[in-house]
């Protein structure tokens, strides 16, 4: 877990330009939200860096992490992929 | 009052594509300048705009600013103002060129020229047949235009205040607007910035419903602020609906997908738009295929436990076909409705996608309100551009890539403007002594509310109320009760409790001030719905039909008129239409039919 300002700032961060990605972290946190360490929210960070077109294609597929990523990025991308399909309607 | 002051030339809220532009313009004059945004600026909402830019360069071939602003007269439903419609047309290739120069990557022809897309609504020859005018950089306009604006505003030295967030208008005993009260989330801090001009840019407010293609930082700041400062809010009556939104979630599944055969069914499995359109069935326009989608969920024949949705068939189109003509599609379904559309249908629902209204200006940007039997008289010191403004270049219904046109020749326009009122002498006017006042008294009442309603429920009861009863067609009994509904909410939300009382980056406490901020749109969009009893671009009623009388349910002789709603006890306003435009002949009053 990380400390409450934290995790707020983190969702703030969140807030993107675009509907699609706002629904993924949405339910990002809601699934996640007790398995975040400051590692993961590292590698968290550099997704929600990009810009949301390129974190949309990402999380939808069309875009690959180049070699370089870091293992924390990469599973919190994974995170992000999975807890969509999981989400029941 | 023990607020913090620091005063700028100008203060600009928002940084999405029409307060860079603007935040460019005074920058290069000069001005000291602070643009202020809830989030990074290239985070804007303009970021998801795909479409493109409408201006007609010609580049495909013959097309002319004349024949553009026919265009968007009609698609306006001749509600739009012909002297900002001319406006917006003839600035349109200059401003596009300046992006062009500024870097944009813009999609090239051949020849090197700017390529230009077709799009629905765009005609040559006063509508005679269709012209490429929409200048694209692939499916990533927004995102591009908004990156070149924000590298242009880092050269120019603008000075960017993110992740703040505007509360309050600031007035002075003669009406000007002197500046803002504002909230840095990382400190909690609140602020007076005190300014010579303010100029809002905060965007659309389409988180109202419950279902909106908009991004969740759309919640209409900058209307709500307005509203509560005293200024009305022009012609909210006015959405753009767009038929097909995954239910539930908003993501637009793109029209495209009925082109290549796919269809809608109701909760029984019937194909009903062959009830509704027996000849184009699916391919009708989208109004009528988003009010038959209404009036089947209204008539008790949606699909799901809760009927409030319908069904878009493809799985007979074959898996090769969806993933090579429709890409995005399958994953789009398969994350927002947990359907592979290979297998089983897309449930979706008419998806609120634009606002055509906003705080009333003309077309230099400036703010006007009914003043002394003059409908348009200038509030000194504010301004407005872009989704949050209404010009009115869009009337009743916008015409496609005519919104990034709007960020684009109204955020310079305004820009200028203020530029040419602050001078080269200009001093500050006074800070009313009570200036943060208004905003302490509103974050005090917040943090000591007891008993109150919760943020997220009394949000999503705002957002149901809006979808069911004043969506993309409406009848007339619905909207009444939902006066009456709306009316409740605001009751609630003035009331919202916070359980989160910590200073630093609590968005429990913006989330709270964000939803009293859309209450303000909602009521206005509700009270001016109800009152207009005509049918008029995207104002579409049950009870105004096409008759001889009316085409279409259009009632020019008492309707062709702008509505302006006053926040202070939901009084509702008229204004007049300008029919006369710039240096063109006007183009007078016509049935709309494509
Ligand atoms: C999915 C989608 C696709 C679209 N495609 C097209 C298209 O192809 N062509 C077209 O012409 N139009 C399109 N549109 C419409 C167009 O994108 C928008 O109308 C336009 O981008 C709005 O720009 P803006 O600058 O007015 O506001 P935004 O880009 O929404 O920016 C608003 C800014 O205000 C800030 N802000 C808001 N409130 C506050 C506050 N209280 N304090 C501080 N800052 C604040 C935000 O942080 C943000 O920086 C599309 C819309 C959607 C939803």
């Amino acid at each position: 877990m990380i400390d409450a300002t934290e995790l707020s700032r983190l969702k703030w961060r969140s807030r993107r330009g675009m509907l699609e990605n706002d629904l993924v972290m949405e339910r990002f946190f809601e699934q996640h939200t007790a398995d975040l360490t400051p590692q993961r929210v590292e590698g968290l960070q550099v997704l929600l860096d990009l810009p949301d077109t390129d974190l949309w294609d990402l999380v939808a597929g069309r875009l690959q992490l180049g070699a370089g990523a870091m293992p924390a990025t990469l599973e919190m991308l994974g995170w992000m992929r999975d807890c969509q399909l999981a989400h029941p309607r | 009052m023990s607020l913090n002051v620091r005063k700028f030339d100008a203060v600009i809220v928002g940084a999405g594509g029409a307060g860079m532009r603007a935040s460019l313009q005074l920058a290069q004059a000069g001005l000291k300048v602070a643009v202020l945004s809830k989030v990074f600026p290239t985070r804007s909402h303009t970021v998801a705009a795909q479409g493109g830019v409408g201006a007609s360069l010609g580049n495909m071939g013959p097309d002319s600013w004349i024949w553009h602003m026919y265009d968007t007269v009609k698609g306006s439903d001749w509600l739009g103002d012909q002297d900002a419609i001319e406006f917006l047309v003839r600035e349109a290739p200059k401003l596009v060129y300046e992006l062009e120069h500024y870097g944009m990557p813009f999609d090239r022809n051949e020849d090197g020229t700017i390529y230009q897309r077709p799009f629905g609504g765009h005609s040559a020859n006063f509508g005679e047949k269709p012209v490429q005018r929409s200048c694209c950089a692939a499916d990533r306009t927004g995102h591009a235009m908004l990156h070149t604006l924000y590298q242009q505003n880092v050269k120019a030295n603008t000075q960017f205040f993110v992740e703040w967030m505007a509360l309050d208008l600031i007035r002075d005993s003669e009406g000007a607007v002197v500046g803002v009260t504002a909230l840095e989330m990382e400190t909690g801090e609140t602020m007076i910035l005190h300014a010579k001009a303010t100029l809002f840019a905060t965007g659309g407010a389409g988180r109202i419903y419950a279902s909106s293609t908009n991004a969740f930082i759309n919640t209409g700041d900058g209307l709500g602020i307005a509203a509560r400062a005293g200024i009305p809010l022009e012609d909210m009556e006015f959405w753009q609906f767009h038929p097909t939104g995954v239910a539930g979630a908003g993501v637009l599944i793109t029209e495209g997908v009925r082109g290549e055969g796919g269809y809608l069914l109701n909760g029984q499995g019937e194909r009903f738009m062959e009830r509704y359109a027996p000849t184009l069935k699916d391919l009708a326009s989208r109004d009528i295929v988003a009010r038959a989608m209404a009036t089947e969920i209204r008539d008790g024949r949606g699909a799901g436990p809760n009927k409030d949705h319908v069904l878009l068939k493809l799985d007979h189109l074959g898996l090769e076909t969806i993933e090579k003509r429709l890409p995005g599609i399958r994953e789009i379904a398969r994350q927002f409705a947990n359907v592979d559309p290979i297998k089983d249908p897309i449930p979706v629902v008419p998806t609120c996608h634009y606002q055509m209204g906003g705080i009333p200006t003309n077309y230099k940007g400036e703010v006007v309100v009914p003043k002394d039997g003059n409908p348009n008289t200038v509030v000194e010191g504010f301004y407005a551009a872009g989704e949050c403004a209404c010009a009115s270049v869009h009337g009743a219904n916008r015409l496609g890539t005519n919104s990034l046109t709007d960020l684009l020749v109204f955020g310079k326009a305004s820009a200028d403007s203020v530029v040419k009122y602050i001078g080269t002498s200009r001093t500050h006017r006074d800070l009313p002594k009570d200036a943060g006042d208004y905003t302490m008294a509103r974050l005090a009442r917040m943090d000591n509310q007891k008993d109150g309603a919760p943020q997220h429920e009394t949000r999503l009861e705002m957002q149901n109320i809006m979808q069911n009863h004043c969506g993309v067609f409406r009848f007339p009994e619905m909207l009444s009760e939902g006066v009456t509904k709306i009316k409740e909410v605001a009751e609630k939300v003035a009331k919202v409790e916070i359980k989160d009382k910590s200073k630093v980056f609590n968005t429990a406490r913006v989330e709270a001030l964000e939803l009293e901020n859309l209450i303000e749109v909602a009521r206005a969009t509700m009270i001016s719905a109800a009152a207009r009893k005509e049918s008029r671009g995207a104002h579409d009623r049950a009870d105004c039909h096409d008759t001889p009388e009316f085409p279409n349910g259009r009632n020019d002789k008492e309707w062709h008129k702008h509505t302006l709603w006053f926040r202070d006890g939901d009084r509702l306003e008229y204004k007049p239409v300008n029919m006369t435009p710039l240096s063109a002949e006007s183009i007078p009053l016509k049935t709309r039919s494509y």
